[in-house]
């Protein structure tokens, strides 16, 4: 490398950041898997494959992922059915309007996701404003115990990521040319045929990131669903967590997180080989 | 500068600490990278004490109260800025863990005897002695650990609580939270938390062949399902509080904080016994400050420092020279009452704890 190169050399410390802060702890990580659990370390110094062994042939890991990977799944739909209309409003909307919606869109994010949980939990009490509402407008007769339920984890979790998915589809939809709009309706497109076959397509470079994002996101969620949830249904996160933290098997629970990670990988290495034919053609 | 005032200030300090200003210029961000490289490189920690004394503590009220009322007395016995590192028994085990015994990240630390139990023979802890730690020389017996390895400084009496609007006949003792009235109400701590494997175990013994009896304790555990499992004490006020759950075990301290705020609440001491948070301290033997970490556990077993902690977190003393006011005698905090607690031997208990955990995970 030289100073001819100036580029590279302002790559430097992305490349540097990169390497210490992902490279070298995932590295570690994958290492310590092969380990031989410790007595009085962290680890033993032999090497083996027993984590693995026992992963991929105990149907409860088995459960337990599918049911991380499903979750997510759903929580990355629902995103997706609540955002695209907002997306939509938004990629319309100018000047103060603009700001205000922005200004909506991000606020889920200002604020911790202690504070949002437990603001959550205030909500879905049994005293709770849902409940309270939802029995002064007849409704329900009793309280619901809407505490500590899957349904209220996915409500969350969707509250938190739905951020993320707005705004990457918002992107896409303010590049879409409204020219190609008026064209499709003077050649006859009513607006289900111009929304299905020019929208969705073109808006698909936003859907694709903001998907992946969102299913990544809900498949790592520790602190929502261990709060919410109640830890009566047990995902891969907490699985983890309590491997490393409960009961200090550090090679297992690596093996646990990395049995995660190559399975999420191929969940979005299969959405992306599903969906290369409309990213190609919206490129196009 | 006087006693009054020097304490005043460093109190100001830790409630209204704000992050040091720094400009943050191409040069010292490079000269900042390059040290904590260096110090990566040679296997130090790459953050340095100076002149602070750093000691661990829980979150919420604990940590406020330690920071605002407890430690500006131990700054300005030793002459020395305090800080605190906030967290839980296993984060701070694994960070020991990583860390080994040779490079301790502080001089002494506080932790349920669970945890201590994890390390002590790995060769992290000095021995405690009257020589050393002198009010050691007053504390009760049972507070004495393994190998002089540790002195419990705190016990925290975990009783079961209940809202007494909700609940029409209160339980009596462990036994009773199996009772049908209860199904739908109960509130209970996660397995990683050393109430659930105290409480495991106790149903080992009481339904079952023994302590280790992990399958019959977890089938029983299975038959009150569903129950939020919670980490820590202070998940399970709020659940308490707003009627999310009207029975629970919890630590003494929390009862006491939620009638404070007009919650209708009570608690029982179990008849089989209660059991209690025992907190212990240890001195790092490799730390360069060791001599001020066992100043930092004399500190803590002082009579002053036992009767706060009984006074405003219903912290059982241990340092027998303790008189309770009279306003502290309805909670059980007495020695006579407090010996009678249900205990536990956490060397064995560690060896079940794998599995224990595993067949709870798969079972709950």
């Amino acid at each position: 490398m030289s100073l001819k190169n100036p580029k590279l050399l302002l790559a430097i410390p992305a490349i540097a950041l990169i390497f210490i802060f992902m490279i070298l702890p995932i590295t570690n990580m994958v290492e310590m898997s092969f380990r031989t659990p410790g007595i009085s370390a962290p680890f033993g110094d032999a090497y083996t494959t027993m984590h693995y062994d026992r992963i991929l042939s105990d149907g409860y890991y088995w459960g337990v992922l599918l049911r991380s990977l499903l979750t997510a799944g759903a929580v990355t739909l629902l995103c997706l059915l609540v955002s695209y209309p907002i997306a939509w409003h938004m990629s319309k909307a100018k000047g103060m309007k603009a700001v205000l919606l922005y200004a909506c869109i991000a606020s889920p994010l200002m604020t911790g996701v202690l504070v949002r949980n437990f603001g959550w939990m205030i909500a879905a009490a049994l005293n709770g404003p849902l409940n309270e509402t939802l029995l002064a407008l007849g409704i329900i007769e009793r309280p619901l115990r809407l505490l500590f339920t899957q349904g209220l984890v996915i409500l969350a979790l969707v509250h938190v990521f739905v951020p993320f998915m707005v705004l990457p589809i918002n992107n896409a939809l303010r590049n879409i040319s409204p020219t190609l709009i008026e064209a499709s309706s003077s050649m006859g497109a009513n607006r289900r045929e111009v929304f299905r076959d020019i929208i969705l397509p073109l808006s698909f470079p936003g859907i694709y990131p903001g998907m992946i994002l969102v299913y990544v996101l809900a498949v790592a969620a520790y602190v929502t669903p261990a709060l919410l949830g109640g830890q009566m249904v047990s995902y891969m996160p907490t699985l983890i967590i309590g491997e490393l933290t409960g009961t200090f098997q550090w090679p297992f629970g690596s093996a646990l997180a990395i049995v995660l990670s190559v399975s999420t990988i191929l969940v979005v290495g299969l959405f992306t080989a599903l969906t290369s034919r409309l990213m190609e053609r919206s490129k196009a | 500068m006087l006693p009054e005032a020097r304490t005043e200030r460093i109190i100001k300090m830790h409630l209204n600490r704000r992050e040091p200003q720094m400009t943050l210029t191409r040069r010292n961000f490079l000269k900042t990278s390059a040290g904590a490289a260096a110090l990566g490189a040679l296997g130090a920690p790459a953050f340095a004490e100076g002149d602070t004394f750093i000691v661990n503590m829980f979150g919420g009220r604990w940590e406020h109260d330690w920071r605002q009322y407890v430690m500006p007395k131990f700054a300005e016995q030793i002459g020395r800025d305090f800080d605190l590192d906030i967290g839980l028994g296993m984060a701070w085990i694994s960070n020991f863990r990583a860390a080994g015994p040779d490079n301790p990240p502080f001089p002494a630390v506080m932790l349920n005897e669970k945890y201590t139990a994890m390390i002590r023979n790995d060769g992290y802890f000095a021995e405690l002695t009257p020589e050393n730690v002198p009010n050691m020389a007053d504390v009760i017996e049972p507070a004495i650990l393994k190998g002089n390895t540790a002195v419990t400084g705190m016990l925290a009496p975990l009783v079961i609580a209940y809202r007494t609007d909700l609940v029409s006949e209160p339980p009596k003792g462990w036994a009773d939270l199996w009772d049908e009235r209860f199904k739908g109400q109960l509130g209970l701590y996660k397995i990683t938390n050393s109430a659930a494997t105290m409480m495991a175990m106790w149903a080992g013994e009481h339904f079952g062949s023994g302590r280790d009896d992990i399958e019959t304790a977890v089938a029983k555990f299975k038959e009150l399902g569903p129950f939020p499992q919670i980490g820590y004490s202070a998940q399970l006020t709020p659940l308490l509080s707003q009627g999310q759950v009207a029975v629970a075990p919890i630590d003494l301290g929390e009862v006491k904080t939620m009638q404070e705020q007009g919650i209708p609440i009570d608690y029982v001491v179990p008849e089989e016994g209660m059991l209690v948070f025992d907190h212990s301290f240890s001195v790092f033997k490799n730390s360069p400050d060791k001599q001020l970490g066992f100043d930092y556990i004399n500190f803590v077993l002082s009579p002053e420092i036992q009767l706060w902690m009984a006074e405003n977190w219903l912290i059982a003393p241990t340092n027998k020279t303790v008189e309770l006011p009279e306003e502290l005698q309805k909670w059980p905090l007495q020695p006579e009452v407090v010996s009678q607690a249900i205990r536990f031997d956490w060397d064995e208990t560690l060896a079940i704890m794998p599995g224990l955990n595993d067949l709870w995970e798969r079972t709950i």
